[in-house]
């Protein structure tokens, strides 16, 4: 029969103490270093005017290109309205171009940020997975103990019975020692309590 | 110390610690900022801002030439082209203003076109991610319950023939 199984044997490896420790650790210095970042980074998406900052770079550069004074320019019946339209234009470009950049610089952080959730309810479902796997070998262990008691049980229950048998048929009682008139169910010859406990059990053994 | 432990830790304990951490976390410090991007998809900031920047650049221009006109003395311009001067711009400002917020609007369409389906494909992602663990969840849920219902009828049909040999040995016993 194998030997009873013992605490110690199951205790966990250096490994895995070290390897527990240090994703703990790790864990602590994610969120003391980059953590922090993450949310300065949604902060300033945020916040950031990327639209205005382009629009007036835009608009810096058209009237370098189109502003410079000249006897054409002064001349001309539609200088101003060309150069309102193109200034618009390009305000327009820079702007849009500010809102996308803006756009997708709060999405990334958005998407940085849901996966770093994501991670966490996976982690849970491994968890809730692991917990699940030992309720159900607890389960196995408690119905296969108990079980082995019902069978062990039965097993005295059925030893004693077919002991208490053969007794009876020796005419002796169920519990054997003493015996009995069939007929009249009275005590014939006591029991011998002189023995001691060994001879006994050898007798019952061995008869 | 129990075997579920490692060293000082237990790895399941910090596991659940860190993932309810981590979800309270966001709700708190991002769930705002993700409320104002999906708000941002219908946004009309871009066609907003370029009805006026259409005014300013129209007022900024017509003052740019009119500093122009004067470096040079008038350049040389009658009073009916002054007039056509004015004109054109008028005419210029509104076309351009127009076409600016037109334009605008395009562009507007493009950018929140585009948010909205990255804002898809994040909550796609999390839809998926909530889809699978519900559906492990109920897969365990099942598994614990077959569990269940398998030891339940094995220690059913092993009662059952425990029984079944009490009785047959009393039988025995009785009607031999």
């Amino acid at each position: 029969m194998a030997a009873k199984p013992k605490k110690q044997d199951y205790k966990p490896s250096q490994a895995e103490i070290t390897n527990t420790k240090v994703a703990v650790a790790q864990r602590e210095r994610f969120v003391n270093k980059y953590d922090p970042i993450l949310l300065e980074q949604a902060e300033t998406a945020a916040t950031e005017d990327l639209g205005s900052y382009a629009a007036g770079k835009k608009q810096a550069d058209t009237y370098q290109v189109l502003g410079k004074p000249s006897m054409a320019a002064a001349r001309s019946i539609d200088y101003a309205a060309d150069l309102a339209t193109a200034a618009s234009d390009q305000i327009l470009r820079g702007r849009a171009a500010g809102e996308a950049t803006k756009a997708n610089r709060s999405l990334s952080t958005l998407a940085s940020a849901q996966g770093q959730q994501m991670d966490a309810t996976t982690g849970i479902g491994s968890l809730a997975r692991l917990g699940n796997a030992g309720t159900l070998a607890s389960a196995e262990r408690k119905l296969l103990n108990r079980q082995a008691n019902i069978d062990a049980g039965a097993m005295l229950a059925g030893s004693a019975y077919q002991t208490g048998k053969t007794n009876l048929a020796a005419g002796n009682t169920f519990f054997g020692g003493a015996k009995t008139d069939p007929v009249t169910g009275k005590t014939t010859e006591a029991v011998n309590r002189t023995d001691g406990f060994f001879d006994r059990l050898e007798g019952g053994l061995f008869g | 110390m129990s075997l579920l432990m490692a060293g000082n830790y237990d790895p399941q304990q910090e596991l659940s610690n860190l993932t309810q951490r981590d979800y309270d976390r966001f709700v708190e410090k991002f769930e705002p900022f993700e409320d104002a991007l999906l708000a941002q998809r219908n946004s009309t900031k871009l066609v907003d801002q370029a009805r006026l920047d259409s005014q300013t650049q129209s007022r900024i221009a017509q003052e740019a030439a009119a500093r122009n006109i004067e470096r040079y003395g008038g350049a040389g311009l009658s009073a009916a082209q002054r007039q056509e001067q004015q004109r054109a711009l008028q005419r210029g400002t509104s076309l351009s203003t127009v076409g600016t917020v037109n334009n605008a609007r395009v562009a507007q369409r493009e950018i929140n076109q585009a948010i909205t389906a990255d804002l898809i494909n994040i909550g796609q992602g999390v839809n998926r991610n909530a889809i699978g663990m519900l559906t492990s969840g109920a897969e365990m849920a099942q598994n614990r319950y077959q569990s269940y219902k398998n030891a339940r009828a094995n220690y059913s049909s092993q009662m059952k023939g425990m029984g079944a040999q009490i009785g047959s040995a009393l039988l025995g016993a009785f009607l031999i």
